[in-house]
């Protein structure tokens, strides 16, 4: 059972679960006095993108400096007061490495609880941190001057490995910003649907957060039910998930555009508006449950079988040889069924495991069981987020950058006219795939503007154009994740899809699929 | 599917006939000399003429078209219906609209003697379907016409620009405007003379 | 009469390009193609304009959110031959589809190339026919487009307004891209009034205007970032 989980778009979730115990939580960067991105371009990356512009303004308003650490001058790195250019994957040195600066500067006192790791940290050698990641230790100094002299001064960073996320949550561990309010990491009620039947599961049921390493790994899955998530193009390794979905016997997909993965689903739920993805309108400041579904959303009585043939909206299609799995379902007695507790319903027909995601029904949550997290009361960073290991890349020659566009949003909407024209604000490349090539490694390739060229890497190879952009570094290209579509009436006609150039990779401790490790060639088509 | 035909360019169907054709005579005297023109050459151009003209009036001829429903308007206005009734977007609205079935069968009930329900209409009725109209006034896509602000606002009865309704015991089977069409001139023309905007935006967006 | 123009803050830009998509939908922008794109002939009304400057890893950018600038002297008009194009007494510059006549000359006047010429027809295939704005109408292949400020909304405030018995208020007047900027970096409103929050940052010590010097005397301000 896979429900929308796309990890470029989160923050340090396991680290910051691991120290506070929370499961929900959110980074309130409005409310802060300054911003540090270490490689996550959260502009275009966060998970509810009008929220992070309407942030940015008020940044912008308040003159609160915000800055970026990355290899990429990518659109946050653009309009953010100070680009920190470094190493790719070496952001969570830098942030350590900054950290280090504030305590020893005598910028920051060490909170209590934290000692053991502000010990740890006092054996970081600067000199060598500015060797590996490239940022001179005249710009480190810098950044700690505007970092220590404000407050709260808020660190962001990406779902990478776990020591990379570690070391995110340190720092803002340091400077104060656990459970601090405005400014910092809140804890948000933990909210969202339970199926109202308990189920058992089979001996052989998977639970979701090994799926990815299943499908990765080439085995099969028989049953699986996918809400709103299009990992058939939008993950590592994709090929193997479209080879798992096809083989897989039954395959529910909860999806609003019919996409790769739903080309291969037997169910299609059809999700009309955005909050029928996650079942529930949340308030985006606090996290809070504004709305019950039924009240909300215009979902009709689903029935499987009778509507199958019409086809109306908001009704469920099926192909035949499913349909005596699933007998009609009946609407709970408020008498709207919406899509994802339909797709959970799936899920319990298909002895799938849903116990792994504590769901309520909204009948649940207008009862008023919601259960509030508590703040910190002890924060855990243990000593060893202090070793940092730097990332072990793939074969290849040139690293490879990814880009979130803000407008294909988890991947997805590359197959819709309007949004494939707006991916790049800082380019003005449309609907082709293209590779961002620095200037010198183009002189050096001999590669001029919009050259075809092979991408390969040692998971797979793909065609794209060069665009010769000085902001990414010599030995780097990049490439925006959700071009390529293929299905989709407006779907691009040339050009691949960069999420088949990752190999699958999976962190050992957090299970998270890595997509920041890949090296590829690129050579003249 | 957009396609050309849908639309015409420039002002279409509203130019008074004259563009379209070529009628005009030779002159019988040429103006360098005096050479006679040729009884040929007249006849061709008398024959253009009619053959213009017949065109013309066969065009105009087959504007008319067959109304699934034999619809009385007399009858209905004289039992005191409002245009508003059944035309719903005639105060408020951009279109005046053409009413569904469901209206019909508010007092047309095929079980009761009155009022009076036609066999067509009973026929409809009874099936539950839509009656095809076939609409004639119909706004083009690249114009704004409201009904709000010309009933409305300006107080412009609907005969003005729809003719004598009241007496209209026979559905509706040619728009009710010269050739087919409420053209831009007369539009300029009742806003020159109500001095209202002649300004393009107003209309065309 | 009011004079509608536009205040845009780039300090407050991020580039988001909402506006684009909102201004693509609300004036039924044609789609375009892949091989359209490439000969660099895609329409769009609205966009954002990246400025890059530098070599790695010395760089700046300026993301400048442009669109037909309703200038006060707008070039486009003086050379129409047959006042398609035109300035109407709110100031805005429209664009008539059914006068053009296809000739450009205004596509080559416009100092700032927004100015759009269809030089294919637009496909509108399917279903997507029902999801244009029926405000606004489709054009032809050979016509020249521009946004118009969305004066179709003028039209429905002031439709609303009069069916109320009141006056519009400016603020009942909101162009598409104005609606959607979730930065408001995008300010409208009438510049003739001296209170009005377009005239007041249009007086702003940041303030600049696009090709001050020809002279074209652009409704759109821009204010430099901080």
């Amino acid at each position: 059972m896979l429900v929308a989980e796309w990890t470029p778009s989160q923050g340090p979730v396991d680290a910051l679960g691991q120290a506070t115990g929370w499961r929900h939580w959110r980074s309130d960067i409005a409310g802060a006095n300054g911003l540090v991105s270490f490689g996550w371009d959260w502009l275009q990356a966060h998970p509810n993108p009008t929220e992070a512009q309407k942030a940015f303004a008020t940044l912008r308003e308040r003159n609160a400096p915000m800055l970026f650490v990355g290899p990429r001058f990518n659109p946050t790195a653009a309009r953010a007061n100070e680009w920190i250019a470094c190493r790719p994957g070496f952001e969570p040195l830098v942030a350590l490495a900054l950290a280090h600066l504030l305590l020893n500067e005598g910028r920051i006192q060490t909170p209590a609880g934290l000692e053991s790791f502000a010990e740890a940290l006092f054996g970081l050698d600067l000199s060598d941190a500015e060797r590996q990641s490239h940022v001179p230790l005249r710009r480190l100094r810098e950044m700690a001057q505007i970092v220590g002299t404000r407050q709260p001064f808020l660190c962001l960073g990406g779902r990478d490995r776990l020591q990379d996320q570690w070391a995110v949550v340190a720092l803002n561990a340091l400077l104060g910003n656990v459970g601090r309010e405005p400014g910092g990491l809140i804890p948000t009620p933990e909210t969202g649907l339970r199926p109202a039947v308990a189920t058992e599961s089979r001996p052989n049921s998977i639970h979701a957060e090994e799926l990815p390493q299943i499908i990765g790994e080439g085995r099969d899955v028989e049953a699986i039910v996918l809400v709103d998530v299009n990992p058939a193009f939008c993950s590592p390794a994709p090929k193997r998930w479209h080879e798992a979905l096809r083989r897989a016997k039954h395959v529910v997909c909860a999806t609003s555009f019919m996409d790769e993965t739903a080309a291969l689903a037997d169910v299609i739920i059809p999700l009309a508006l955005p909050a029928e993805r996650q079942d529930a309108y949340r308030d985006s400041a606090s996290g809070q449950l504004i709305a019950v579904p039924a009240d909300d959303i215009r979902t009709s009585r689903l029935s499987l079988t009778d509507s199958a043939s019409q086809g109306a909206a908001n009704e469920v299609r099926l192909k035949p040889e499913v349909s005596e799995l699933f007998e009609p379902v009946l609407p709970p007695p408020q008498g709207v069924l919406s899509p994802a507790t339909l797709a959970f319903e799936l899920a319990r027909r298909l002895d799938l495991p849903t116990d792994v995601f504590p769901w309520q029904t909204p009948a649940d949550v207008a009862r008023g069981l919601v259960v509030d997290q508590p703040r910190v009361a002890g924060l855990q960073i243990p000593a060893t987020a202090a070793d940092w290991i730097p990332p072990n890349f793939s074969d290849g020659e040139m690293h490879l950058l990814l880009e979130t566009p803000v407008t294909l949003p988890r991947g997805q909407g590359g197959h819709l006219p309007q949004l494939l024209t707006t991916v790049a604000p800082h380019l003005r490349e449309w609907w082709t795939t293209w590779v961002e090539v620095n200037p010198e490694t183009a002189r050096h390739l001999r590669l001029d503007d919009r050259d075809e060229v092979i991408v390969e890497s040692t998971a797979g190879s793909i065609r794209a154009r060069v665009k010769i952009f000085p902001g990414v570094p010599p030995d780097a290209v990049a490439m925006a994740l959700g071009l390529g579509h293929r299905v989709g009436q407006f779907a691009q006609r040339e050009g691949g899809n960069p999420a088949e150039l990752i190999e699958w990779r999976q962190d050992e401790e957090s299970r998270v699929p890595l997509w920041n490790l890949q090296k590829v060639n690129i050579r003249k088509a | 599917m957009y396609t050309n035909s849908t639309h015409q360019r420039g002002h279409g169907d509203g130019h008074p006939p004259g563009n379209s054709g070529d009628g005009q005579a030779q002159p019988l005297a040429s103006p360098t000399g005096t050479k006679p023109v040729s009884k040929l050459v007249i006849g061709i151009a008398m024959l253009c003429v009619v053959g213009v003209g017949g065109v013309i009036a066969w065009a105009a001829r087959n504007g008319d078209v067959q109304q699934p429903v034999a619809y009385n308007h007399k009858v209905h206005l004289d039992a005191g219906m409002d245009c508003a009734a059944c035309h719903t977007g005639a105060r408020e609205g951009t279109h005046a609209g053409i009413p569904t079935t469901d209206k019909c069968a508010m007092c047309h009930r095929v079980d009761r003697p009155y009022p009076k329900t036609p066999d067509d209409l009973a026929r409809y009725l009874k099936a539950g379907e839509e009656i095809p109209w076939t609409q004639l006034h119909r706004t083009r896509r690249h114009v704004f016409f409201s009904h709000q602000r010309h009933v409305t606002f300006g107080g412009i009865d609907c005969a003005e620009c729809h003719g004598d309704v009241k007496q209209k015991t026979e559905p509706f089977t040619r728009a009710v405007f010269p050739a087919r069409q409420a053209g831009m001139n007369q539009c300029v023309a009742c806003h020159r003379k109500e001095r209202v905007t002649t300004d393009c935006t107003a209309c065309h967006r | 009469m009011p004079r509608w123009g536009m205040v845009i803050d780039l300090d407050k830009c991020s580039g988001c390009q909402a506006c684009v998509v909102a201004c693509s939908a609300a004036g039924n922008v044609p789609l375009g193609s892949p091989e359209l794109a490439a000969m660099g002939r895609l329409i769009r009304w609205m966009q954002v304009l990246p400025q890059v400057e530098g070599e790695y890893p010395h760089l700046r950018a300026q993301m400048l959110p442009i669109m037909c600038q309703q200038c006060d002297k707008p070039a486009c008009t003086y050379v129409c031959p047959v006042a398609a194009t035109y300035k109407t007494q709110e100031g805005i510059v429209a664009q008539i589809y059914w006068r053009c006549i296809g000739c450009r000359y205004c596509v080559n006047a416009c100092p700032y190339t927004l100015k759009w010429f269809n030089w294919s027809q637009p496909q509108w295939p399917g279903a997507t026919t029902e999801a244009t704005n029926p405000d606004v109408e489709l054009r032809d292949k050979g016509v020249t487009e521009k946004c118009c400020l969305c004066h179709h909304r003028l039209q429905w405030a002031k439709q609303r307004a009069r069916a109320e018995g009141r006056s519009m208020r400016p603020d009942e007047y909101v162009p598409a891209c104005v609606e959607a900027c979730p930065t408001r970096c995008i300010v409208f409103g009438d510049l003739d009034d001296p209170e009005s929050e377009a005239s007041r940052l249009a007086r702003s010590p940041r303030a600049f205007h696009l090709l001050e010097e020809v002279g074209t005397k652009p409704k759109v301000t821009y204010l430099k970032p901080k």
